[in-house]
């Protein structure tokens, strides 16, 4: 076994050095496949839209992007309220893994929907309530992400990017519900629980776009909370060498 | 003339399918990279025993 010295830490070079496992091995590359068969009928074998035109095919990466940010959000919001329940630090990383994912999605969803936008409404972007109600939750999510990073005790801004956590909830209900309850330039939902707008290969693609970004999501969440847990157990490390030092040192009994 | 307007109307929105689908497909890409390599690099710092999925 080999072995080297990292700052005060002393790691081992033996075993897996990396956050992948075979199960992610095996889920990333059945995304990719997914990914592939998203691209043949999203941007080849789906037809154009009789009145957007090749546009519509923004919607296979715009709408299975806004869903998985709320799932994203639903994610940190459980993790945060479990946290704060039962002071588990699983479910606190589980929250931050979900959050920054949710917040690359959610910017995914507002820039497609910008350039889906343009060629559709003629204009980038509308104050009207979804995009604003959107653009709240990105920047929900992002304080939730700065709080989480403070450099303070992990308690303390665990506990205080928790309570942000559980703002998304509210949040998502809003931009959900936003073109049912104000007037505005963006469609009412493509999808619902009472049937679909669109049919056929368009219906399929959308359904494949689902699929393919739900594997990434999930490939993402169990990587980045895997990236979280050896920050926390790294930072919990050196303060333990400092603690020894100074105890050490006498400063400390 | 319809199908000249057509045409014209296909080639102004392909452009923004490209850009959208660069975006969702690059930055996917790229956090994927990237949260690769810092699990790299934590990795090598942190015991095996403490990587539970090892």
């Amino acid at each position: 076994m080999t072995t080297e010295t990292v700052g005060s830490v002393e790691a081992s070079a033996s075993g897996p050095t990396s956050t992948g496992s075979r199960t992610t091995m095996v889920l990333g590359i059945v995304t990719l496949i997914a990914l592939g068969v998203l691209v043949l009928f999203g941007l080849i074998l789906s037809p154009a839209d009789e009145s957007q035109g090749d546009s519509v095919r923004i919607m296979y990466v715009h709408v299975p992007s806004a869903i998985l940010s709320y799932a994203g959000c639903f994610l940190t919001a459980i993790g945060s309220a479990v946290f704060l329940w039962r002071k588990s630090q699983w479910w606190e990383l589980v929250a931050y893994a979900g959050a920054e994912v949710a917040a690359l999605f959610t910017a995914f969803t507002l820039i497609t929907g910008m350039l889906w936008g343009r060629p559709t409404w003629g204009v980038y972007w509308v104050w009207d309530a979804r995009l604003t109600s959107e653009a709240l939750l990105m920047l929900l999510l992002l304080g939730y992400l700065a709080v989480r990073r403070l450099a303070a005790d992990y308690e303390v801004r665990a506990k205080r990017a928790a309570i942000i956590g559980l703002l998304l909830v509210p949040n998502i209900v809003i931009v959900r519900q936003s073109v049912q309850w104000w007037r505005t330039l963006h469609q009412t939902p493509t999808l619902s629980l009472s049937g679909a707008e669109i049919q056929g290969l368009m219906l399929f693609s959308l359904f494949t776009g689902f699929v393919a970004i739900t594997l990434v999501f999930i490939w993402m969440v169990i990587h980045r909370f895997r990236v979280a847990w050896l920050e926390e157990q790294l930072e919990a490390e050196g303060l333990d060498t400092a603690i020894a030092e100074r105890r050490a040192e006498g400063v400390i009994s | 003339m319809s199908t000249t307007v057509d045409i014209a109307q296909a080639t102004g929105t392909w452009p923004f399918v490209a850009a959208a689908w660069a975006v969702v497909f690059g930055g996917m890409g790229v956090y994927a990279l990237v949260t690769v390599v810092r699990g790299r690099r934590l990795s090598k710092q942190v015991p095996p025993e403490k990587r539970r999925w090892s």
